[in-house]
């Protein structure tokens, strides 16, 4: 009787304990899709949503490291020398960990980190001041995990692009900024600002083409105290270092990805999508996908367009994920305020 | 221009009144200073240790409540039985001090011991306290006519806070007056568990010095002049939350409230002129933040009671609120005219009806209506009401996101309660539900920018019990207390995500419960108090989950003629905490208070 009512605990209990784990691992999370959310604004914790082969992991980093919290404000991730970096705006730190099992390696403090770009043999991060009146572009040394130089730019930049020897340098600005309507140009042998290329108002994405031309978003200035004076948004070519075409476009565009075949750029205008053929004789943008987008990614392999959405930034979000004929063919969900998708191949 | 032709009408009402025979004036004075309100409804949580105790304590005792504190020293709201901040008149004198700019009045800025009747009632009179009344009201009053001539409070906490205070009492005459100072200088230090490792909390470094004046003159039998004066200055490091990178938060409060009273008694009849000016300045600073506001209200109040067979109260009001914040364009200012009638109808000695009517215009504009029922029956006490609240100036002129279309919310809110004894335990039992439309909340906009909008419809319905019992020993008295509070609060139409509809609203407990034992001596006094609070919900989809929380408080207090010494130890269990996520409370701590009162 007694040896009966152990074996049904001892099954009971085992049951339940299966039941309980209900977690998603893998063995390696090097390659893969990466959802980074912020979390809520005052009193949240960003969290990395994981997806492959159709399982999502909610929360990679808390999985993976238990009793470890990420920081507020999750913005952006990357991959470099198998590790993981992401930035932590307002807790003011990159979060370094192993590309392999997501382990938590170390920390960079650094005030209000924002996008990355690697060159190959280099990492860089942008990131503002604590006043939000200018920022850096900074070298990560990446042994030592350390900031190696940080070169400042007047304005707030934002996301980078390396082409060759140069980075381009998007630079979030009101119209009293210097670098109110520029991308600046970085060398990054010498590690130094070069010059800026003028482009339209208030620059906030890039991306290169199949031509190697370099497309600009531009969202427009916001003018707080009348938002009637809002300037246009605009998008811009740069070719040789010259701004050849522009388009102008809503105020308050944002976000800009590109297909894998690289001749069509898609952006996010007034929350819904939008593309642009740059084959096309007269090039405009059209409106080819409706919803409440908060950000936007291609995956480079099937050009598969990821649409994040934030809905009322205060719960879960999702992302839903169009095939090349923009139909939606999955929609998942994700952490409280999605913002930035990365695909690690 | 409607302010010059106001007044004119008001002193003229004030100055015509027929001066008929004389009242029992000391009879009305002791209860004259408090407003009307006040005598006739009975509040249902009462301060009574202002000396030993703070605003926070009393407001977390309360039933159905949900203090939420940011950190120690930093931000602290109340959310009773579901309804948000904004929703609490806090009522000075009867004048309604909630922020009309973000409507979000700070809790932790009430020098509790400066006042000597410190008040909850979690329905009251929504229709004579005004348009916010929607979570009940806080009133804070003081009164010369106490018998307490002085007292003395030193405070002392091992989270590095200090506190002292002082209130002076004096007579001549027909002329009463106290004076009342009050300055804290609170630390708030203690360590917290944050990714493995233990850390400092960021400190408050938060002074604070509060003034409070009370005067009364009895001019003779017919005629008294009251003044109260309210300063206040406040200045603290807010501490952000674990997650984010240490910078430094500052806000400065200076506040300065000031209330003439004229009374004219005649029979059973008194006749009140009430003025009031009040300047509130508020700024908060960040390395990219710079905020500046001034806010200056103005009120004119004129009101008649009858005490007698009519039992009747006539009230009209004129209030501006002048708003000048550095982020806004321009000045912005609200005029209020409102009326409202009390009538109490006497059935037989155990039935009685009070029935108020009030009807506000705002800037020209007729708001809702608004009326209350309240019948009592013996120990049965049964209120209904309806009543509005308007939005702050934030949510209307904010310059990126401010919606000057945003309609009032509107309420109907009723509660039935019942005293009664039963085996020498009192035990009061409440059921009640609480119905608003149209409530407000900030959301982000499809350019990307917040603005508040009328998100839904909400119902707040649950019920209360709480049971007292003293029993008396040889030589001591045990007192024992406990409540249950047992709350739903959720939105039964959502205009923009239909998933969110039936959840409960966030921060919100389900549970609420408090067990409170007393030993009690001439000479000491002995107290335990457990509290517990259910998990709450930090996201609206209910993904984000806060554990619930139990605390448990233990205090001694010894008295030795005019003197006595508390000590307090304040979560003794060491639980790691907190209302809102990543702002941790301390664990466990110590408070010793010495007052002497003479």
């Amino acid at each position: 009787m007694l040896k009966r009512f152990l074996l049904y605990s001892i099954l009971i209990f085992t049951c339940l304990a299966c039941s309980k784990d209900d977690q998603n691992t893998f063995h390696d999370y090097s390659k893969g899709t990466f959802i980074v959310n912020e979390g809520l604004y005052n009193s949240g914790t960003g969290t990395i949503t994981y997806i492959k082969d159709g399982v999502v992991i909610a929360d990679l980093f808390e999985q993976q490291n238990p009793g470890l919290i990420l920081g507020n404000i999750a913005q952006s991730i990357i991959k470099f020398d198998n590790k993981y970096f992401i930035t932590i705006n307002n807790g003011g730190k990159i979060v370094v960990v192993n590309a392999n099992d997501f382990k938590f390696i170390d920390e960079i403090n650094i005030d209000l980190p924002r996008y990355f770009v690697s060159t190959g043999d280099k990492l860089y991060v942008t990131s503002w001041s604590k006043d939000f009146t200018s920022g850096y572009i900074n070298l990560i040394d990446v042994p030592s995990l350390s900031i190696k130089k940080s070169t400042p730019v007047e304005g707030l930049p934002e996301k980078m692009l390396a082409v060759h020897n140069i980075i381009y340098l998007t630079v979030s600005a009101t119209e009293f900024d210097n670098y109110k309507n520029h991308v600046i140009r970085y060398d990054n042998i010498q590690d130094e600002i070069i010059d800026a290329i003028e482009v339209g108002d208030n620059s906030n994405d890039l991306i290169q083409d199949k031509n190697g031309d370099i497309w600009v978003l531009c969202s427009g200035f916001y003018n707080f105290s009348n938002p009637n004076l809002n300037t246009s948004g605009s998008i811009h070519k740069i070719t040789d270092n010259k701004s050849v075409f522009s388009l102008k476009l809503d105020h308050g565009v944002n976000k800009l990805a590109i297909n894998s075949t690289k001749d069509k750029l898609y952006f996010l205008g007034g929350s819904n999508l939008f593309e642009i053929n740059i084959n096309e004789q007269n090039i405009a943008a059209k409106n080819v996908y409706d919803g409440s987008y908060y950000g936007l990614g291609i995956d480079t392999e099937n050009s598969n367009i990821y649409l994040l959405n934030a809905k009322d930034f205060s719960q879960n979000g999702e992302v839903t994920i169009l095939n090349t004929a923009l139909f939606p063919e999955n929609t998942l969900k994700t952490g409280i305020i999605p913002t930035f998708v990365y695909f690690s191949k | 221009m409607v302010r010059i032709v106001i007044i004119p009408i008001l002193l003229i009402i004030s100055m015509v009144i027929p001066a008929h025979g004389q009242y029992l004036l000391d009879t009305i004075e002791i209860k004259g200073n408090k407003p009307f309100f006040n005598l006739a409804f009975k509040p249902d949580a009462i301060f009574v240790d202002s000396v030993h105790s703070d605003i926070t304590s009393f407001l977390q005792s309360v039933n159905g409540s949900q203090v939420q504190i940011s950190s120690p020293g930093g931000l602290t709201t109340l959310l009773h039985r579901g309804m948000g901040n904004r929703h609490l008149p806090i009522l000075w004198h009867g004048i309604n001090l909630q922020n009309t700019l973000n409507g979000s009045y700070d809790m932790a800025l009430i020098p509790s011991f400066l006042f000597d009747d410190i008040a909850f009632f979690t329905t009251g009179n929504p229709t004579i306290t005004g348009n916010n009344g929607l979570a009940g009201n806080l009133t804070l009053n003081n009164n010369a006519n106490e018998t307490t001539n002085a007292k003395v409070f030193l405070k002392g906490s091992s989270l590095q806070n200090f506190d002292a205070g002082l209130v002076l009492r004096k007579k001549y005459n027909n002329f009463n007056f106290k004076i009342g100072a009050q300055s804290g200088y609170q630390l708030n230090k203690f360590k917290y568990e944050y990714n493995r490792n233990k850390l400092q909390r960021q400190s408050t470094n938060f002074i604070q010095n509060n003034v409070v004046l009370n005067a009364n003159w009895l001019f003779n039998q017919k005629q008294s002049l009251h003044a109260n004066i309210w300063w206040q200055q406040a200045d603290r490091d807010i501490p952000q939350s674990i997650t984010s990178a240490n910078i430094i938060q500052n806000q400065k409060d200076i506040n300065l409230r000031s209330m003439l009273t004229y009374k004219y008694y005649v029979h059973s009849n008194i006749w009140t002129l009430t003025s009031m000016y009040g300047h509130e300045i508020l700024n908060f600073q960040t390395p990219s933040v710079d905020s500046k506001a001034k806010t200056d209200i103005y009120t004119i109040k004129a009101s008649w009671l009858n005490l007698s067979k009519l039992q009747m109260q006539a009230e009209i009001l004129y209030r501006a609120d002048i708003t000048k914040p550095n982020f806004f364009i321009k000045t912005h200012q609200r005029e209020t005219i409102s009326a409202n009638i009390f009538k109490r109808f006497d059935w037989s000695s155990d039935f009685n009806t009070d029935f108020s009517i009030r009807q506000d215009v705002v800037d020209t504009k007729f708001q809702p209506f608004s009326w209350t029922l309240a019948n009592s029956y013996k120990k049965l006490n049964w209120i209904i009401s309806t009543n509005y609240n308007l939005p702050g100036f934030n949510d209307l002129y904010w310059p990126t996101g401010g919606n000057p279309d945003l309609k009032v919310e509107k309420a109907f809110k009723s509660e039935l309660t019942n005293t009664f004894n039963w085996l020498d335990v009192e035990i009061k039992t409440t059921i009640y539900a609480n119905f608003v439309k149209d409530w407000i909340q900030w959301l982000p906009q499809s350019n990307g920018l917040w603005a508040p909008v009328n998100q839904k419809k909400v119902l707040a319905r649950g019920t209360e019990i709480s049971l007292a019992k003293i029993i008396n020993l040889p030589k001591n008295q045990l007192k024992v207390e406990t409540e249950y509070a047992l709350n739903r609060t959720t939105s039964i139409k959502h205009y923009f995500d239909k998933a969110l509809e039936n959840k409960q609203l966030i921060y919100i407990p389900v549970h609420k419960a408090r067990l409170n034992a007393s030993l009690i001596n001439k000479n000491y006094r002995l107290g335990l108090t457990y509290q517990f609070t259910s998990n709450r919900y930090d996201s609206p989809d209910q993904t984000g989950i806060l554990k619930p929380v139990h605390l448990i408080n233990t205090a001694a207090t010894w008295i030795v003629n005019k003197h006595s010494i508390q000590l307090e130890i304040i979560n003794l269990l060491n639980q790691q905490y907190n209302w809102v996520r990543f702002f941790p409370m301390p664990g466990i701590h110590t408070c010793l208070t010495y007052s002497y009162k003479f």
